[in-house]
């Protein structure tokens, strides 16, 4: 070092020392030997090598705080002999010492942070279908009964008579033969307030019964259920179920438990990126319903003429959107057309943040649907236009009938989901006590 | 350690005004004898803005991942503006742990308990999976109430031992798990007294901890034992209690007559709110906030001048001259500060608190700080992950 050539010149410094032994506080003096820092006090000699120093942020008065690597002593050098000590130990004060630090360790964590993002939003999409492919199918099949009984805890049963349940299984069947869907598709009829209908992982296919009264003919119906089938076949479900897994571990992860500003934005902000991927399976869906709907000579128009209808709804409300919204908040509120872009992930994970629900499928409907579904009745549209087929309709008009009555008296009574959660723990607790539990 | 400090000096615990003596830089007192500790705090809010802007920007960036260091220069800075007879406070902790005990405990807590809850999803029946979640609510309520407390001894023990002065550690010893099941249990209490028991859980909580504290070898201790500990508290608390009570009928008492706009109507179907009522529902809440916590600002006050009289050291007791009036415009313009920053002005609001607890604190009777040895304990290697995964880990 090329300040240990001329230090026997220099003056002693004064300064005061805790040897980290006890509390004690000595006055000491300080000089600079070669590459060792001397310290001499009464009873104190202490030697230190300048290259184990280490210093600490200086004291609010100015003051240098000066101590070994590992070791608990410190010295203090008051401010007025502070730049004497910073000439002895140059490399120890070089200016922008910590700054640097400051700028690589930002730097550094920005770069964490960059890679977080881009993972989150470019590789767990790209990743979250073929890992969807290499779920066991048990596995999946086990995840849609867990959300089809929750959905079934928060939604309406409807009495669903033979007939009606007839249509429903040829229509599922029938569907399930072209498609070479994994899972056979069981299609249940809710009533849920709203005109919707989504398919949970493992191949159940939820319809509300406010979808079925929109429609005008069962070759819609047909339409929307192959448009479902396509998301169970080709495991949307199931990639969006993992997305939504991965996202909420990782984001986690990344920002911690917290509850600050920035924490919230940062979820905010995800959760609606989370909400546009889904774009590009809804339309590889369309166009897998299509194909199914020509395999099992089903009308090829039905999803083209379903979606007209709800854009002429959607246009039909426009001015009524504020009101719209707002009614939606609360979930008797009459909803029509808002959430028809029949979102496979919509309600996939029913029960998780039922306080944002009602906002983020607000959001998602504001988001998605309305600039897509004109150009999506206009693909489907011209696709259908070029394909043959016999003319006969999905189901006929006895069967139809069956399925538009379903519902038509309401939820079956007896049922609401608070009488569903009394039931199912008297079914336990034999003596039929109303436990605690009721109050959820 | 033995239970009992050495000294026997212990009896002296009226609170005599004694009066604040000058700040003198006693570097180096004379005897061997005891020696009186002066504390003086000089942050200032000019001190601590640019540790905040800088803070803000750099968790924006980073999308908060630089929190950590960011609350480890807040820390410094407030201890190191905080001084005992002239020789500041130093932090000794960093970033870096911090950081790291986070993503061990993420990984080696939070993730399992997510796989058991995902595992139990799908290994269970469909049809009893509610039903044994419903079961398990309150077992599992206690499980993460236990280990909250876990996460605020750990997290106290990793403070007290990155804090020295002379440098001489802090430190805690005890047992986490003992705590931890201790406020479990006074929290099971407090709530089968209606809220009653709240003064008593609050006082013991606090005697635990500080009965574990070190500063260097000498253990701190607590002048009042079991008998009276909260008593104190409780007129004070009874205002905040029967405040609380009163203000939440009165509260749903108006919301309902707002709501269905007379009581004749209550029962029938309540319209949907519009703007409007949306707007006085949200200022009938803060009125109702206003008046609990107002109501509610004696008993705090009430709180901290107790903790700080039942705590000796050798032969120091202390005093914290905390008041109504004077914290609640602490809390009232944190919360302004905090709310209007959008959180990002913390540093600010935790240095007002600070200032004002060391503004105020003093230490009576004398302690022969040289003979003070240093902790033989170093702390925990990691900081205070399981805190921070509950966010509560940004306390000073």
């Amino acid at each position: 070092m090329s300040s240990s050539t001329h230090t026997t010149a220099r003056p002693a410094l004064a300064g005061t020392y805790a040897d980290g032994e006890s509390a004690r506080l000595h006055a000491v003096t300080v000089t600079l030997d070669a590459d060792t820092l001397a310290l001499d006090g009464e009873g104190i000699a202490v030697r230190w090598p300048v290259p184990e120093l280490r210093r600490l942020p200086d004291r609010p008065d100015g003051a240098a705080v000066i101590s070994e690597k590992g070791s608990d002593a410190r010295l203090w050098i008051a401010p007025g002999d502070r730049d004497a000590l910073r000439t002895w130990l140059p490399r120890l004060f070089a200016p922008g010492r910590t700054r640097r630090g400051t700028l690589i360790l930002g730097a550094a964590l920005t770069g964490i942070a960059v890679a977080s993002l881009a993972f989150l939003f470019v590789g767990l999409p790209l990743l979250s279908r073929p890992l969807a492919h290499a779920v066991p199918l048990d596995v999946e099949r086990r995840m849609g009964e867990q959300t089809n009984q929750m959905v079934t805890w928060f939604t309406d049963e409807c009495e669903t008579g033979e007939e009606a349940r007839a249509a429903l299984d040829s229509l599922g069947s029938r569907l399930h033969a072209v498609s070479g869907s994994p899972f056979e598709f069981r299609l249940r009829i809710v009533d849920a307030g709203f005109p919707n209908a989504f398919a949970l992982p493992g191949g159940r296919i939820l319809v509300t019964d406010e979808l079925i009264d929109e429609m005008e003919s069962p070759d819609e119906l047909a339409g929307v259920l192959a448009h479902e089938a396509a998301h169970v076949a080709q495991r949307h479900v199931m990639a969006a179920q993992l997305r939504e897994m991965g996202f909420g571990v990782l984001l986690e992860l990344l920002i911690g438990g917290g509850s600050g500003a920035g924490q919230e934005i940062a979820r905010t902000g995800a959760t609606l990126e989370s909400l546009r991927h889904t774009r590009g399976a809804e339309s590889e869906a369309d166009d897998y319903a299509l194909q199914y709907l020509v395999a099992a000579d089903m009308n090829p128009h039905g999803l083209a003429d379903f979606f007209e209808r709800m854009q002429a709804v959607l246009e039909g409300e426009t001015e009524a959107e504020g009101d719209d919204a707002e009614a939606e908040s609360d979930d008797t509120g009459e909803d029509t057309g808002a959430n028809t872009d029949l979102p496979a992930e919509d309600v996939s994970e029913p029960s998780a943040e039922a306080g944002d629900g009602s906002n983020e499928r607000w959001l998602s409907s504001v988001l998605r649907t309305r600039p897509d579904t004109r150009a999506r009745a206009e693909r489907a549209r011209a696709a259908a236009g070029q394909i043959g087929w016999s003319g006969e309709p999905a189901l006929n008009e006895t069967e139809w009938a069956a399925l538009q009555a379903v519902c038509s008296d309401g939820p079956i009574p007896g049922d609401t989901p608070l009488e569903r959660v009394r039931d199912r723990i008297g079914d336990v607790l034999k003596p039929g006590e109303n436990g605690e539990d009721a109050g959820e | 350690m033995t239970d009992e400090p050495t000294p026997a000096s212990g009896s002296n615990v009226p609170d005599e005004n004694g009066p604040a003596e000058p700040a003198t830089p006693a570097s180096e007192p004379a005897g061997n004898g005891g020696e009186r500790l002066v504390f003086a705090q000089s942050g200032t809010i000019g001190g601590i803005l640019p540790i905040t802007l800088l803070n803000a920007l750099l968790n924006i960036v980073t999308l908060t991942l630089w929190r950590f260091w960011g609350r480890t220069r807040v820390r410094r800075y407030l201890w190191s503006t905080t001084t005992i007879n002239g020789t500041p406070m130093e932090y000794t902790g960093s970033g870096w742990e911090l950081f790291r005990s986070f993503i061990v405990v993420m990984l080696l807590v939070f993730l399992p308990i997510y796989g058991v809850f995902f595992a139990a999803q799908l290994l269970l029946p469909p049809e009893t999976v509610m039903l044994v979640f419903g079961l398990a609510y309150i077992p599992i309520l206690i499980f993460f109430s236990w280990l909250l407390g876990l996460a605020v001894w750990i997290a106290r023990r990793y403070r007290l031992s990155r804090t020295t002065w002379r440098g001489i550690r802090f430190g805690q010893a005890g047992s986490a798990n003992t705590y931890a099941w201790a406020s479990v249990g006074y929290g099971l209490l407090t709530g089968i007294t209606l809220g009653w028991y709240a003064p008593a859980a609050e006082m013991r909580l606090t005697r635990r901890l500080w009965r574990e504290t070190f500063y260097g070898d000498r253990r701190f201790r607590i002048l009042q034992e079991d008998e009276g500990l909260a008593g104190p508290l409780y007129p004070t608390f009874a205002l905040a209690w029967i405040a609380g009570v009163v203000g939440y009928v009165g509260f749903i008492w108006a919301y309902m007559y707002l709501l269905f706009g007379g009581f004749e109507n209550i029962g029938d179907t309540p319209p949907i709110p519009d703007a409007m009522m949306i707007a006085k529902i949200y200022g009938l809440a803060l009125v109702y906030v206003l008046f609990v916590g107002l109501a509610s600002l004696p008993y705090a006050a009430a709180v901290m001048r107790r903790k700080a009289q039942i705590l000796g050291l050798e032969g120091l007791t202390f005093r914290l001259d905390a008041r109504s009036l004077s914290l609640g415009w602490i809390y009232v313009t944190n919360f302004l500060i905090i709310a209007l920053t959008l959180g990002f002005g913390l540093p600010v609001a935790q240095l007002r608190l600070w200032r004002y607890i060391f503004k105020r604190l003093e230490a009576e009777g004398e302690i022969d700080i040289e003979a003070v040895r240093q902790n033989a304990d170093r702390g925990p290697r990691a900081g205070e992950g399981l805190a921070d995964a509950f966010d509560i880990g940004n306390v000073i």
